[in-house]
């Protein structure tokens, strides 16, 4: 089990949005990690054979995707960032046409439905409509639908946008809990999204793949330092001009800073574990001020 | 001497439900591996395309055949085909349509029967479902009226095949067209078709040859179009210029 990404470019015009990325990915969860407009989405879409790239080759196993046509996309599992679905259809009616379209056998195709519906938590839901889901829930059918044929790669785009603290919980355990004997590639912008559960990192700005790794090597690999330590009020200005700040607490007599930098900032100041929100702000720092940027 | 023993033989229930339950297994064990052919996946397409067109469609040819009967002007008859076969087509428009406007043929291009066999699929059936609705409309309107089988395939099929040009261009369009401009579009053509029709000079100054001939031209413009944009549907995601 290899997907091979070989010098994969797609240019949208004269802007290049995947430059020329080269990874292997075998079993286990892949976490694609940069702020919106990195060209994750992209790198998604030519992998799941949407869209072709202008340059470089994607390969399973020695063979390229777009001759394996059908044959790869039987190994297929999606979930689009805006996944859309028919409002009028009930979500076992909706698993059920996408098993259809996946050729699977009605018998097999609706156990699975059944199964995955107790998977994801929505085994009493099966009879609502679309139209009626939350956020979560129909999340919750996307993974569902993506599994539906038990695909060898599965691919998820920014799965958890939109959910909240306790779905995107429970989204990870079970995103987990489906990753056996399979390749899955996750993109976010939300580093808690893949802090936990990615067996590898890949970082990825401005269309390039920069940094990959373990959570435990992306983090030795950031030059900076992490230091803590509390300001008076009326200095936390010139801190955040200066420094790069993962994170800033108010309390009453000023702010406690938690600040990236090489030297030590402040007398004071103790250095403390990174972690990978971290690194984030140190790849993506000039972004992650912006809302695009949430860490 | 040799006497038979009657022995009381008993169904074991728990063993029963067991073979059943291992049938039923292997049943489905066999199932998950195999893909549904090409047939049954028109078949399982027929299940989840919404009837109702259907049957707005076969009401709508009713109520013509009944207007068609109790009209006495062939100038009210063909209005009435020439609006009547524009509304036919663009009823087919809604589920044509509800993959682009639900958002879902991202998840159907990566399937195993591509968007171009689920499009395929639904023209197929539309097409035999039309094709039966017509050729009942034809006879019907051929039985209980004075009008030629040449009258109604001019009248009604020439409209018909020229709307379905229309809206299937908009369908294959790009990203920029929409379900709303193909409505707009049919509307434009039906006020200019009721316009050549209306206008008994235009209108007689086509010979039947040519009207024939616009019939086979706008059944092979047709063909062409459906032919083109199956092809490229594929591509259609392309311009979607979404690069996160």
């Amino acid at each position: 089990m290899e997907l091979t990404i070989s010098d994969l470019t797609k240019d949208f015009g004269s802007f290049r949005a995947v430059d020329q990325v080269t990874f292997t990915m075998h079993s286990g969860v892949y976490g694609l990690l940069g702020v919106n407009g990195a060209g994750k989405t992209t790198l998604m879409r030519m992998l799941t054979t949407l869209i072709r790239p202008t340059g470089g080759e994607i390969r399973w196993d020695g063979q390229d995707v777009f001759r394996m046509d059908s044959a790869y996309r039987k190994l297929l599992g999606y979930l689009p960032q805006d996944f859309g679905c028919y409002p009028d259809f009930s979500i076992y009616d909706y698993l059920m046409y996408i098993a259809s379209i996946k050729g699977i056998r009605p018998a097999a195709a609706k156990q699975r439905a059944l199964r995955l519906l107790k998977q994801v938590g929505l085994s009493q839901a099966g009879h609502k409509k679309m139209k009626t889901l939350s956020g979560g829930m129909k999340r919750r059918v996307g993974i569902a639908q993506a599994m539906l044929n038990d695909p060898k790669i599965l691919i998820l785009d920014e799965p958890t946008a939109g959910l909240d603290p306790n779905e995107r919980i429970r989204f990870r355990n079970l995103i987990s809990e489906l990753s056996e004997d399979r390749i899955v590639l996750l993109s976010t912008h939300i580093v808690s999204d893949i802090e936990y559960i990615a067996s590898e990192i890949l970082l990825m700005k401005d269309g390039r793949i920069t940094l990959s790794g373990t959570a435990e090597e992306v983090i030795a690999s950031m030059p900076e330092r992490v230091w803590l330590f509390s300001v008076p009020r009326e200095q936390v200005d010139r801190y955040l001009a200066a420094y790069r700040v993962s994170n800033l607490k108010t309390t009453p007599a000023g702010a406690t800073l938690r600040i990236l930098s090489a030297e030590c900032p402040a007398i004071g100041a103790v250095e403390t574990a990174a972690t990978l929100e971290d690194v984030f702000l140190h790849y993506f720092g000039e972004s992650a001020g912006d809302s695009d940027g949430t860490v | 001497m040799k006497y038979r023993i009657p022995v009381e033989i008993s169904a074991g229930e728990d063993a029963i439900q067991k073979t059943i339950a291992a049938s039923k297994a292997a049943f489905v064990a066999g199932e998950a591996v195999q893909s549904i052919s090409s047939a049954e996946f028109l078949y399982q397409q027929s299940r989840y395309i919404r009837k109702c067109w259907w049957m707005v469609q076969a009401l709508l040819l009713l109520g013509v055949c009944l207007m068609l009967h109790a009209l006495e002007s062939d100038y009210l008859v063909r209005r009435t085909l020439g609006i009547a076969a524009p509304l036919f087509a663009t009823l087919i428009l809604p589920e044509f349509w509800k993959n682009r406007n639900c958002d879902a043929m991202e998840v159907e291009k990566t399937t195993l029967f591509s968007i171009r066999q689920i499009y395929a699929a639904r023209l197929t059936l539309f097409a035999g479902m039309d094709l039966l609705l017509l050729t009942a409309f034809f006879l019907g309107a051929s039985l209980l009226t004075q009008i030629t089988v040449f009258e109604l395939m001019t009248q009604f099929l020439l409209p018909f095949n020229v709307t379905c040009c229309i809206c299937f261009r908009c369908l294959y369009g790009g990203r920029n067209s929409s379900e709303a401009l193909s409505i707009l579009l049919c509307a434009i053509w039906t006020g200019l078709w009721v316009l050549v029709v209306l206008h008994e000079t235009i209108y007689d100054a086509i010979s039947v040859p040519m009207w024939m001939a616009f019939l086979a031209t706008s059944a092979a413009y047709l063909g062409y179009t459906v032919r083109r944009g199956q092809q490229n549907i594929i591509t259609f995601l392309e311009a979607k210029p979404s690069w996160n």
